[in-house]
């Protein structure tokens, strides 16, 4: 019996602790969402019910092209910065002890550098009269003569720019996933490198690649103040729409811009799902 | 000329020696054992052969073919580890084909060999578990097939009974020494387990400081200690100094050398039983200082003269009743007293 109330009030205890972060969920997460969802499906005075909002969000070629451009920059942003993270990761665990300290605190540094800072320093590196546009015009190197910081490609680099100290980040640890011994086992079994890579390496750390993958999916389609600074309402992206349908630069359109979010957010549910089924075919040992 | 030829290897680490130019050569079909206590050097021996450690010096040749420089995909040198090293995302199945896969052999061909490999470490049904869903035991059955498939030159072990328990620990053992013998494939096993040494080992290298203090047969290894160092480490001898031990049986020897004597060898009465010791041993009187059970081994430590004396005894229920203080009588037969030369 007694042994029984000290479980129950060790419960009660732990139930009480969690509280305060239930309370942020539900407040800051779920009663938002909620909102939102619930605001999708009410015409733009939000009296009657309907799914207006959608049709217009999947009709509208001009919020068709939002969402079309803010998959793109995504997906390319996240692929670039996985693929180049995946090697720059790989070669800080190779380095000694001290300088993997070094290296990291550098990239998280870089990694917290980001929204209207970060497009802002783009802008005095590389924009129309930025310091290396000028200084590489003045040498007569016409390197970023063709270049626009304005246009997709600038808005390409700089998502790849904040995404891919986040992809080194969280990449990093994944690699002492990986035994000695089995690169070992696999060499002497007849195994090269590349083989050792694609036959255990890889797969072994996919969990992690896709995991990482689906964080910087949501990381770009989420992103809104670099973008913002960057290219204002010049570029058509998702957050920006929503952004603007709130704020109201032209008229305000809240409900609209909730039937987006929504959109946006299934977009991520899609992704990580997709994610998941591509790696439960690679690791089936994860089943 | 011998199958395996380890020629005055030296191997340093940060400046400091581990294999002190070893030199040793193992016959083909042999079951070797290197034996030594941790940080002797065997497992990084057992690496060098591998190629998995760069040598500082020396030569090593296996099968008439200079090894010591070749890439370890290319000796010809298999290696089971003590953590098993099996492929987390690998089935048993495909585990074990991987080295046939890395030779690029078809498909109809490697599945006859596993299956065969299968059948040789008892796996039959576990084809298609994970590693995960394995026993130590298990495991380690996949990791000895997934070295043997490939039929390397030599297989190397390097402790791969370390994580297991007594039981079945013993029955791998058993089980090693028979697929040895069925496959007679050449085999190099590292542990620090002097039994385990002793159960399994067509030879024995003593290792001690990065050079073999002793090589022979396991028999000869443990009834002739050549060294102070393998008598402790090989089978629990009593070593004393000449001084003391011509003080214990009170007649002059030889001074300034150690003498080992196998604990099993005395022979332990109580006080005035058994009447004598003759002309072969010397009797000496001693009290019991302390018992340790040992299963079926009870060992007496004995105190006398000053020297401490452990004795070991069948354990059966009169030799229970001698507890602490006890006075008893030992009996040391002279040829089983083996003088030790370093």
């Amino acid at each position: 019996m007694r042994a029984k109330w000290a479980h129950i009030s060790k419960n009660l205890w732990l139930t009480g602790a969690l509280f305060p972060l239930a309370v942020m969920i539900f407040g800051f997460e779920l009663l938002p969402i909620m909102g939102m969802l619930i605001d999708s499906f009410r015409t733009d005075d939000g009296n009657v019910w309907t799914l207006g909002q959608y049709i217009t969000a999947l009709k509208n070629p001009y919020y068709l092209v939002a969402i079309k451009n803010s998959l793109l920059i995504s997906l390319l942003s996240s692929f670039i910065a996985i693929v180049v993270a995946a090697f720059v990761a790989y070669f800080i665990t190779r380095l000694k002890p001290k300088s993997q300290e070094a290296v990291l605190t550098y990239v998280n540094l870089t990694a917290n550098f980001a929204g209207v800072p970060l497009a802002f320093a783009y802008i005095i590196m590389l924009g129309n009269s930025g310091l290396f546009t000028i200084l590489f015009q003045r040498w007569g190197l016409d390197i970023f003569s063709e270049f626009d910081l304005y246009s997709w490609s600038g808005l390409v680099l700089v998502y790849v720019y904040f995404q891919l100290p986040l992809a080194i980040l969280l990449l990093y640890p994944i690699y002492f996933e990986i035994k000695e011994q089995w690169r070992e086992a696999a060499h002497l079994l007849g195994a090269s490198d590349m083989q050792f890579w694609l036959q255990v390496g890889l797969p072994v750390i996919m969990p992690g690649l896709v995991g990482t993958f689906s964080i910087l999916f949501a990381n770009a389609m989420g992103a809104y103040a670099t973008a913002y600074a960057l290219v204002g309402s010049n570029y058509n992206l998702l957050s920006v729409r929503i952004g603007a349908l709130i704020s109201g630069d032209v008229y305000a359109r809240p409900h609209l811009a909730s039937a987006l979010a929504m959109l946006l957010a299934l977009s991520l549910i899609a992704a990580m799902l997709t994610n998941e089924y591509m790696m439960r075919r690679i690791r089936r040992d994860l089943k | 000329m011998s199958y395996l030829i380890i020629d005055k290897v030296t191997k340093k680490f940060d400046g400091t020696v581990v294999l002190n130019e070893i030199s040793l050569a193992v016959e083909r079909g042999e079951l070797v054992t290197l034996l030594g206590p941790s940080g002797c050097g065997k497992s990084t021996l057992l690496r060098c052969i591998a190629g998995l450690n760069e040598v500082d010096g020396g030569r090593i040749l296996l099968n008439d073919r200079d090894i010591t420089y070749l890439a370890p995909r290319k000796r010809g040198v298999g290696m089971v580890f003590q953590s098993y090293a099996l492929f987390p995302n690998m089935t048993v199945y495909e585990n074990i084909a991987f080295g046939l896969k890395m030779q690029g052999l078809k498909g109809g061909y490697i599945a006859a060999r596993v299956k065969e490999m299968i059948d040789l470490v008892g796996l039959g049904g576990k084809e298609k578990s994970y590693p995960r869903e394995l026993s130590g035991g298990q495991q380690q059955r996949v990791a000895l097939a997934r070295s043997m498939i490939v039929e390397p030159d030599v297989l190397l072990l390097d402790e791969p009974f370390n994580a297991l328990d007594a039981k079945i620990r013993k029955m791998l053992q058993m089980e090693l020494k028979n697929i040895q013998k069925k496959s007679g494939m050449t085999m190099i096993f590292v542990t620090h387990d002097q039994e385990e040494a002793l159960t399994i080992s067509d030879r024995i290298f003593v290792i001690n400081e990065g050079r073999v203090a002793q090589s022979g047969k396991p028999l000869e290894i443990y009834s002739q200690p050549a060294s102070e160092f393998v008598a402790r480490f090989i089978g629990n001898f009593n070593v004393l100094k000449g001084e003391e031990f011509e003080r214990l049986v009170g007649e002059p020897l030889i001074s300034g050398k150690s003498l080992a004597i196998r604990p099993e060898v005395i022979k332990l009465s109580l006080n005035g039983e058994n009447g004598k010791g003759h002309n072969g041993s010397w009797r000496i009187k001693g009290k019991v200082v302390s018992v340790f059970l040992k299963g079926n081994i009870l060992r007496y430590r004995v105190r006398s003269k000053d020297c401490i004396l452990d004795v070991d005894v069948l354990n059966n229920s009169l030799d229970c009743s001698l507890n602490y203080d006890t006075s008893v009588d030992l009996v040391i037969p002279k040829d089983e007293v083996k003088v030790l030369n370093l």
